[in-house]
């Protein structure tokens, strides 16, 4: 007797004769449904030999491409035909399956699905009957009886007939009855009613497998999904598991035993009326971008070579002429004119409307883009050394990120919606994924308290990866020139009025459609405001391109590490590198903004990077071809291009094969499938006579990419930023911090540290004052011509806008007088004018912060209480704040200190008891046993290095960072996560102006703050 | 008028949702006729209460009668230590002043209201009865001590905290007057606690009776009277409360004399039921408690029936001896059903009180009526007349089945339920049909 299982070898004699196409299968694109990626469903088909699969996901096409992607990969000569369909289940009970014989087809389905979801909250969908009605002429219909138990039921029978009558009416000869047997206890009577329904509908029937797995082995974790999915434990979910592992795809032979042969000759004549597959769609480009009578090739023609004009007005060098007429003709030979097209009218309309933006991505560093004004990374100043514009082997579209000010994003984004509508654009989607954290929640709850540790275990590994469900895409725009809907389908995304397609940015990169990466970038909003108040302050720089390029004062900044609040490189590991590694040209910039990364990292090139770098003679290359190749990283690979290159150089790797290994590097996390590249770069390297202790460690490097790589290209746009923030930083700190102020939530520094940032550049911090403060911090100048930052009321916490317009307001027509002519004229609440008193913003008009206070309590009297005269209030005398109580009282509502840092109140006292403060800490010999202490302004443990926590500590003169080894972070976890100030005792590493100190102890005096202004509340 | 404020301050957290307060109100009667206390805040003044609780107790009128008020404290204090209370007392003028006194915790006494300013002054704001958001905000004005803001005038208080607080700091000083709701001797003494958890130990209920039997001995002693006998309630969670009487050989009010009858009496009393609060009621003519009236619907009357003939029936054969016999959804026919002993009352009940929400979502696939208790082993069928049903269920818990189900035919002809392991090939019998 037969036991179902399958055989090892996959293929029986009897399989030889049975021929069969499944024709209702879901994947774990049916979220918490099915339990197999579509890639496995696809190759398991194959491997058992059958005809066809049509993926089938409930109101899906979420994972058609993976397993389009999967069926073109499958060994040439395969038989395995993909069908494209989807299954529904309406409100009335009535389940149908639909499958795309044609493109026409396919389009109905995508509509139909984006009609159900549109209407339905994210990650449902609603369909009713009705929906059927019209408009699916082109497509086969699947009738998915009822259960077996309720065709035992005369009434449900009766209901049954009517549907398939129903079905029978609209689908006429393109609809069948599924007959789907799992072995069930009564499976020959049911066999028997379909059949006998079937007859009665006069539609003919067809065997199909209800799959929801690839192998039987996927059985647990299809009961863990249908638990998750209802939210029970497996304990109790009962019934609502399936009785058995059959959905799964089964041998031929056995479904040889289990169907009567007609019914899988019908699977496989219905699939032999599939002809669709989704390399035939084809993407029309939106149309409205060439003015009629011009084609697209000529107009981005004309508009490169007005661009190019105003970027040389001098006339363009003739070595960038002609990098611009080959590119142009590289672009016309692959069509991509409409891409360039696009983001060029997206960049030009955020340009007209004063949105700071820049490109970046292999083809936005491009001569043409560079014309085009898509990016300021000039070619000809920054020798331009990108081999990867676009390649004529890939048939994908080329790269470009466009980002723009995190906080005007959005009307770029309302542009695009209005311009080309929302039926033909829509954000791509990101397919959330279970990660470990997640699937052990779900395995935990899903097997209840008791679980067995090894068998949750177990489980969390096998959903890890499992998509979860759609969420949208950080603003990849997918433009059409056609309705979207007929293309994919688009449902809703969690926030309101986003919609998003059903496939990911690899999906559109697998059918080559256009994407434009939309995206928000702080930096961008802050050299944006940084410039204009400069150019209202004093006249210049007032353009990005003001800017002079390789300026040496800022070069000298860099390299002594004082970069906080700069783009990219501020952070610590960073900071710590800055001096070592020295740059001193905008190259160097673009090879520093990659190399603190995870990836160079993890693969072991940071280090090797530094060394070469202090000292030239350690240089070397593994061989000359590779010199080329690695010469501006000095020998060490750093960028993506430079591994593909490396491919293509050291081990015969064509330039098609090494695209296919730059992708497989961001998806392998996700997918896997770096194995064969394994292999190939180690023999291929080996053959090249290269060590295989080099081969191992560009692979290795090619895993850290994964996650986390940057290509050289992108770096080069950031690198930019970079040097445009760093210079800013360097000449104009004031109207720089005061942008960073104006730009806040962002970057990595709070507030109060840029504050202390500006201080230690010389410029002087004025606090709020509701005579001059604008909502913004603005520029003032103080006696003695120094640059100073008036504190904007937007730091007041709490305070709304709104009341601090009307203070603005109110004041333009006529100064204030008194606290309450303000409190009056702005109409502003008793809390506003506390929060303005708390902040010290009412200075001008009291004599200190405390009679501000009590005259705010006055402003509004509270209900129940006659407003008194307040000329006739007496004065009354109040205790005037110590120095102390204002930087506590400035902290409190503004988090920041607008006079001084509160360890410089604290100073003597941390003298007296051995504390070195962080100016110190640089005149001390290496390896001394050192004391210090400051507020806690970081805390961070980076995921690559091997436990180690890193701390930053702020005093009144810079910024110390503190390594904590993973045992002495363990031993004093408390204090390193509670304290807000925190003495440290350990060793100094002072090494090439870097000062870092390796904590030994750790000690909470976080109350030495608040004793500087005690609020005694706990007597009681 | 000199008050002197007994500040309770981990009271509220201790008992007084039980209505201790009150019995301690009875107890201070015995040393002044004017004695008041606030358990809830409808007074907006009365912060005191959320932070603790406090009673006050008017003795300048006692001072004839009980000496100096530094006796009297100490006698009070004497008194409060052995019941167990966390105790803070002052003495001012005006109520509120005491009980900032006593919050304060200084060993001083403030006669005169001169006095009473004095020692207020240097005092720390929150030490007031003010509202945080209020203190919050005489702090931000750089305010700290009392005196400070007793300096600043009255009307420029109540322009910006309201007419409330300005009323409360002239009352604190005794510029206003404060109205007293005093507590009055009631004709008849009847207290109670009520515990946080339940107590099952009837040594551990001598504690809380201590409290209480100091009250009725100070609410004796107010009246200059004494009982002959007194209740004890005991109450329970569900059940009718316990009820003892006390009986003295003749009539006393010492406190020590109560308990020590009353122990005697606990001693040889099993508790029906864990105790959840404790009461004394000295009143000869007390109705027994009314037990719960039918607020229940019929369906509910029922299953409270029930409850108690399986309770009762429980009680006489055992625990284990009272099973259910009930489906359970679980694809493994062994699983699908089960005898289950625990809540089974419970379970009933719901069915009795919602029929149709019992139902069985799923339909029940066919299964012979009689499964035998283990499979037994046997060879393989000869003759199958219906299957497989394949069954694969169940490795979430160590009872993992991977089986077909046939029905076969015995030799002798009866109809078996018989399955094949998938996984050793073994033939089992597991069920026979009629």
């Amino acid at each position: 007797m037969d036991c179902g299982h399958e055989h090892a070898c996959g293929c029986t004699l009897g399989d030889l004769m049975t021929d069969y196409a499944e024709l209702h299968c879901v994947s774990n694109f049916s979220f918490l449904r099915g339990a197999s990626h579509p890639a496995e469903l696809v190759t398991r088909a194959h491997e058992l030999g059958y005809r066809a699969l049509a993926l089938t996901d409930e109101c899906s096409m979420a994972g058609v491409v993976r397993a389009y992607e999967a069926a073109r990969a499958l060994p040439a000569g395969s038989r395995l035909q993909l069908i494209v369909g989807a299954e529904f289940r309406c409100s009335d009970g009535l389940q149908v399956v639909l499958l795309a014989p044609e493109q026409r087809a396919y389009a109905q389905i995508c509509r139909l699905i984006t009609r159900a979801r549109r209407r339905a909250a994210k990650g449902r969908y609603e369909l009713t009957p009705a929906d059927l009605d019209a408009g699916l002429d082109a497509c086969l219909a699947l009738w998915l009886p009822p259960a077996r138990a309720a065709l035992a039921d005369a009434q449900a029978l009766a209901q049954a007939l009517t549907q398939g009558h129903w079905l029978r009416e609209r689908f006429a000869e393109r609809a069948w009855l599924a007959v789907e047997l799992h072995r069930g206890a009564g499976d020959r009577t049911h066999l028997a009613r379909c059949l006998e329904l079937a007859a009665q509908c006069a539609l003919p029937a067809t065997a199909a497998g209800d799959v929801h797995m690839h192998r039987r082995s996927r059985r647990r974790l299809q009961d863990l999904l249908t638990a998750i999915h209802h939210g029970c434990t497996l304990d109790t979910a009962g019934a609502r598991l399936f009785p058995n592992g059959e959905r799964h795809l089964r041998a031929l032979a056995t479904l040889a035993r289990l169907y009567p042969p007609e019914l899988l000759a019908a699977s496989v004549a219905i699939a032999e009326r599939c002809r669709f597959n989704l390399g035939q769609l084809h993407y029309e480009y939106p149309a409205e971008l060439v003015p009629a009578g011009s084609s697209s090739s000529v107009h981005l023609r004309a508009l490169t070579t007005a661009g190019a004009r105003e970027r040389w007005p001098g006339g363009v060098p003739p070595a960038v002429a002609a990098l611009l007429e080959k590119e142009l003709r590289l672009i016309a030979e692959l069509r991509y004119e409409h891409f360039f097209l696009t983001v060029h009218d997206v960049v030009a309309y955020a340009r007209a409307r004063g949105i700071l933006c820049q490109g970046r991505g292999s083809a936005a560093n491009s001569a043409v883009c560079y014309a085009l004004g898509i990016t300021e990374v000039d070619p000809a100043r920054m020798n331009l050394l990108f081999e990867r514009f676009i390649s004529r082997e890939r048939r994908e579209p080329p790269d470009i990120d466009v980002d723009f000010e995190h906080q005007r994003r959005e009307e770029v984004i309302q542009y695009l919606y209005t311009k080309y509508g929302r039926e033909r654009t829509a954000l791509a989607a990101t397919v959330i994924t279970y990660r470990s954290r997640s699937a052990r929640r779900d395995v935990e709850r899903a097997l209840g308290p008791a679980a067995h540790a090894e068998l949750a275990t177990q489980l969390v590994s096998e959903l890890r990866g499992f998509p979860r469900h759609l969420s949208q895409h950080v603003g990849g725009f997918v433009i059409s020139g056609e309705p979207l809907h007929e293309l994919v389908p688009i449902e809703n995304a969690a926030m309101p009025d986003r919609t998003v397609i059903q496939w990911d940015k690899d999906d559109l990169d697998t059918l080559g459609l256009l994407k434009v990466d939309v995206l928000a970038l702080g930096m961008l909003t802050a050299i944006r405001k940084a410039l204009e108040l400069t150019r209202a302050h004093r006249g210049w720089p007032r353009r990005v391109q003001d800017i002079p390029a390789e300026d040496r004062a800022t070069y000298d900044m860099i390299c002594r590490g004082e970069t906080v609040g700069v783009f990219q490189i501020e952070s610590r590991a960073q900071m710590s590198m800055l001096p070592r590694l020295k740059p001193r040209c905008f190259y160097d910039l673009v090879i520093e903004v990659a190399i603190v990364r995870p990836g160079p990292i993890q693969g072991g090139m940071v280090h090797p990077y530094l060394r070469r770098r202090e000292d030239p003679a350690a240089v070397s290359y593994p061989s000359p071809a590779l010199a080329e190749v690695l010469r501006r990283t000095l020998g060490v690979p750093i960028f993506q291009e430079q591994v593909m290159q490396i491919a293509v150089v050291a081990a015969n790797f064509t330039a098609g094969e090494a695209d296919q290994l730059r992708r497989s590097m961001a998806a392998w996390k996700r997918r896997g499938g770096l194995e064969p590249f394994r292999e190939r770069l180690l023999s291929g390297m080996a053959a090249n006579g290269y060590s295989a202790e080099f081969a191992n460690g560009v692979y290795k490097q090619i895993l850290g990419f994964g996650e986390y790589g940057f290509p050289e290209s992108h770096a080069a746009s950031f690198a930019l930023l970079t040097y445009i923030s760093c210079w800013l930083k360097c000449h104009e700190p004031a109207a720089f911090i005061a942008a960073l102020l104006n730009s806040q939530p962002m970057g990595f520094y709070q507030p109060a540290q840029l504050v202390q940032e500006a201080r230690r550049n010389g410029v002087v911090i004025l606090p709020p004052d509701v005579l001059v403060s604008e909502w913004d911090c603005t520029l003032e100048t103080v006696a003695g011509g120094g640059p100073a930052i008036r504190i904007g009321l937007a730091l007041v916490r709490s305070l709304p806008h709104a009341d601090a317009d009307r203070l603005i307001g109110a004041r333009a027509l006529e100064p204030f007088q008194s606290i309450a002519a303000l409190a009056q004229r702005a109409a502003l609440s008793r809390h506003c004018m506390r929060l303005l008193a708390g902040a010290g913003a009412l200075r001008s008009l009291s004599e200190h912060r405390h009679e501000a206070g009590w005259l705010a309590l006055g402003a509004e009297p509270p209900p129940g209480t006659l407003p008194l005269e307040t000329a006739t209030e007496p004065a009354v005398s109040l205790p005037r704040p110590s120095a102390a109580g204002e930087i506590m009282a400035d902290y409190r509502a503004l988090s920041l200190s607008t006079t001084r840092h509160p360890l410089a109140l604290l100073r003597e006292q941390l003298r007296a008891r051995g504390l070195s403060s962080n100016l110190e800490l640089r005149a001390l010999p290496d390896g001394s046993r050192v004391r210090v202490g400051g507020l806690v302004t970081h805390l961070q443990q980076p995921g690559t290095a091997s436990g180690v926590v890193f701390l930053s500590l702020e005093d009144e003169t810079g910024i110390v960072n503190v390594i904590l080894w993973p045992q002495v972070f363990e031993a004093q976890r408390a204090s390193a996560l509670a304290a807000s100030l925190l003495v440290v005792s350990g060793t100094l590493q002072n090494q090439q102006g870097v000062a870092h100190v390796v904590a030994r102890a750790l000690h909470d005096r976080s109350h030495w703050l608040t004793g500087m202004s005690r609020r005694s509340r706990d007597f009681r | 008028m000199l008050w002197l404020c007994i500040l309770l301050p981990r009271f509220a957290l201790e008992a007084t949702a039980g209505g201790a307060l009150e019995t301690l109100a009875l107890w201070a009667l015995q040393w002044s006729s004017k004695v008041t206390y606030r358990a809830t805040s409808d007074d907006a003044r009365c912060i005191a209460t959320a932070q603790g609780a406090a009673l006050w107790l008017e003795i300048g009128a006692s001072r004839q009668l009980f000496g100096d008020h530094e006796i009297l404290r100490a006698r009070i204090a004497g008194e409060l230590t052995p019941l167990g209370y966390t105790w803070r007392l002052g003495i001012a003028p005006t109520p509120q002043g005491a009980t900032v006194l006593a919050r304060a915790g200084l060993d001083t006494v403030a006669v005169t209201h001169a006095q009473l300013e004095r020692q207020l002054e240097p005092l720390p704001l929150p030490l007031l009865s003010l509202p945080d958001e209020q203190l919050a905000a005489l702090h931000g004005v750089g305010l700290r001590r009392i005196g400070e803001l007793l300096a600043l005038p009255t009307a420029a208080i109540a322009q910006r905290f309201g007419p409330g607080t300005s009323l409360y700091l002239e009352r604190l000083r005794g510029a206003a007057r404060e109205p007293q709701r005093c507590v009055r001797s009631p004709a008849r003494f009847a207290s109670r606690c009520e515990f946080s958890g339940a107590i099952t130990d009837t040594t551990a209920l001598l504690f809380p009776l201590q409290r209480l039997l100091a009250g009725l001995q100070g609410y004796l002693r107010s009246l200059d009277r004494a009982v002959q006998r007194y209740t004890l309630c005991l109450e329970h969670h569900r059940t009718a409360a316990t009820r003892l009487t006390i009986g003295l050989a003749r009539p006393g009010r010492d406190a020590a004399q109560l308990l020590a009858l009353a122990r005697e009496r606990l001693a040889t009393t099993a508790l029906a039921a864990p105790v959840h609060g404790l009461r004394v009621e000295a009143d000869e003519l007390l109705q027994p408690l009314v037990l719960q009236g039918d607020l229940f619907s019929h369906a509910a009357q029922q299953a409270e029936q029930l409850q108690q003939a399986l309770d009762r029936l429980t009680a006489r054969l055992g625990h284990a001896a009272v099973q259910s016999l009930d489906s359970t959804d679980d694809h493994r026919p062994e699983r699908a059903w089960r005898l289950s002993a625990a809540r089974i009352a419970a379970r009933i009940a719901a069915r009795i009180a919602a029929p149709a929400a019992h139902q069985s979502a799923s339909p029940v696939p066919d299964r012979p009526c009689w499964l035998l208790p283990e499979p037994q082993f046997i060879d393989e069928p000869r003759e199958l007349l219906a299957g497989p049903e394949r069954i694969e269920s169940g490795w979430w818990d160590g009872a993992d089945v991977a089986r077909d189900y046939y029905l076969a035919r015995s030799e002798r002809g009866a109809r078996l339920w018989v399955f094949h392991d998938l996984r050793s090939g073994a033939w089992c019998v597991h069920g026979l049909w009629a």
